[in-house]
């Protein structure tokens, strides 16, 4: 299988980890991600600022994927909900043909003829959950870990049709698969604030570290977004230097946590890199050296 | 014959004699389906720390058009979806306000931070920089190396659509 592997904005800037680990993940079940270039911006900050812009710079995108017959793969919960809502407004064919207006003057053109998946679909949905159990050699059993799925996987529901809107499974499903204890975090999944901290930074703070204190005691948080990763990583420093809260949860995407059960090395998985609240005492749990 | 200003049918010829091109971009048809339940702002997680910003009443004032284009909690969505995924009526909250945030992002009003990302966007193609250090970080964790600059289409797709002006 061959996706067009878009990075998106932060990934490739701030959370290469999460890169770094689902290139070994998909090489481990042969599937060929594909590089494009040109792959800038999915949209999603300029949406609140001008939709119309933001569909086209998400169809200009997806249109860079059809010129290849690819289908997408992102990483990040905001491309991945971007995109696809882009895809769903554009079966509308009066906005279509205005965007495809706007994009031949860039030479592209909107056809809908790809797919956009994200990583934890294409792990659940598509790979399937035999599969990847089949390929888990190292039991993550030693340690207890607390879901994160992040708003932009789940909802808008009917459009992004991945998972419930409020009562996600999937995610724990598949951290499962390595092992490791799951914690069900207390209520319902509060979002982890970011989008907010351009306008206020301490309300953004206050819902990340109330996130963070709903999971509960647990080894790790596993997150799929790069909002949430650096909401509840950074937001932890935060918490120690502003608020003088002691949280110190080291913030796992669950990529870096499958590589784990797959038997990759931590320090190729970029478990020792980006990650403010460290990882060490997590890996020494499970008799993993930290590069 | 007496006709309330407040009905639906003639609500929704209101909104459409006010609305311009930005409107018509947002799903907001069943804005005039609100009861004011309050069901978005109670599941809303910004309200219940900031009650300035109350996405029910943003709703109400977009039906009676009285919004004020200088209140600075109009940007205090998340955009977690969950009132969208909560109302009764459809309304979608959410695109009710993305529609008001829209227009005054015309006149030049959005707040600086989500400008400068915007800028950002158009000046490299991404909201942050592939900087020399991550560029050194990528390469010793084995990744490919990518264009730090892609913001050619994205420079003309914001020239034709107006964007660069708003920025």
């Amino acid at each position: 299988m061959n996706l067009a592997f878009f990075l998106g904005c932060n990934v490739p800037t701030q959370v290469y980890n999460y890169e770094a680990s689902v290139r070994k993940i998909a090489d481990a079940f042969e599937i060929k991600l594909v590089d494009i270039m040109d792959f800038g911006c999915c949209g999603e900050l300029t949406e609140a600022m001008d939709y119309y812009t933001s569909v086209v710079f998400s169809a200009r995108n997806i249109a860079l994927a059809e010129k290849e017959n690819l289908s997408i793969l992102t990483l990040c919960n905001g491309c991945f909900s971007s995109l696809n809502k882009a895809i769903f407004v554009l079966r509308d064919s009066h906005l279509r043909s205005r965007v495809n207006e706007t994009l031949k003057k860039i030479g592209l053109s909107y056809k809908g003829k790809s797919r956009v998946f994200h990583f934890h679909q294409l792990m659940y949905d598509i790979v399937g959950s035999s599969k990847v159990k089949e390929k888990v050699v190292f039991d993550l059993n030693n340690v207890s870990v607390s879901c994160h799925n992040g708003c932009h996987i789940l909802r808008p529901s009917d459009i992004l049709r991945f998972d419930g809107p409020e009562n996600p499974r999937k995610l724990e499903e598949l951290v499962a698969l390595t092992g490791a204890r799951i914690v069900k975090p207390m209520g319902i999944e509060q979002c982890c604030g970011s989008v907010l901290s351009l306008c206020d930074l301490d309300a953004a703070q206050t819902l990340a570290i109330e996130s963070i204190e709903r999971k509960g005691k647990v080894d790790a948080i596993v997150v799929g977004c790069p909002f949430c990763f650096k909401q509840f990583d950074i937001g932890q420093v935060v918490a120690r230097k502003k608020f003088n809260k002691e949280l110190n949860i080291p913030i796992l995407f669950y990529a870096e946590l499958l590589g784990l059960a797959l038997g990759f090395d931590a320090k190729d998985l970029g478990l020792n890199v980006i990650h403010k609240i460290p990882t060490d005492g997590f890996l020494r749990k499970l008799g993993v050296s930290n590069g | 014959m007496h006709t309330s200003k407040t009905h639906p049918a003639h609500g929704s010829q209101m909104i459409k004699a006010s609305s311009n091109e930005m409107d018509k971009n947002q799903d907001i048809d069943n804005l005039y389906l609100c009861y004011q339940c309050g069901t978005c702002s109670g599941g809303c997680p910004v309200t219940r720390l900031v009650p300035e910003y109350n996405v029910r009443k943003i709703v109400k004032h977009k039906k009676e058009n009285r919004i004020d284009i200088k209140n600075r909690f109009l940007w205090y969505c998340l955009t977690c979806y969950v009132c969208y995924e909560r109302c009764p009526q459809e309304v979608k909250p959410i695109e009710v306000l993305h529609s008001i945030t829209n227009l005054i992002s015309k006149s030049g009003l959005a707040p600086s931070s989500l400008k400068e990302g915007n800028k950002k966007i158009l000046t490299v193609g991404r909201s942050s920089d592939l900087t020399k250090f991550t560029e050194q970080k990528r390469r010793s964790l084995g990744l490919p190396e990518l264009k730090t600059d892609v913001s050619k289409d994205f420079k003309e797709i914001a020239k034709m659509t107006g964007l660069a002006e708003m920025v």
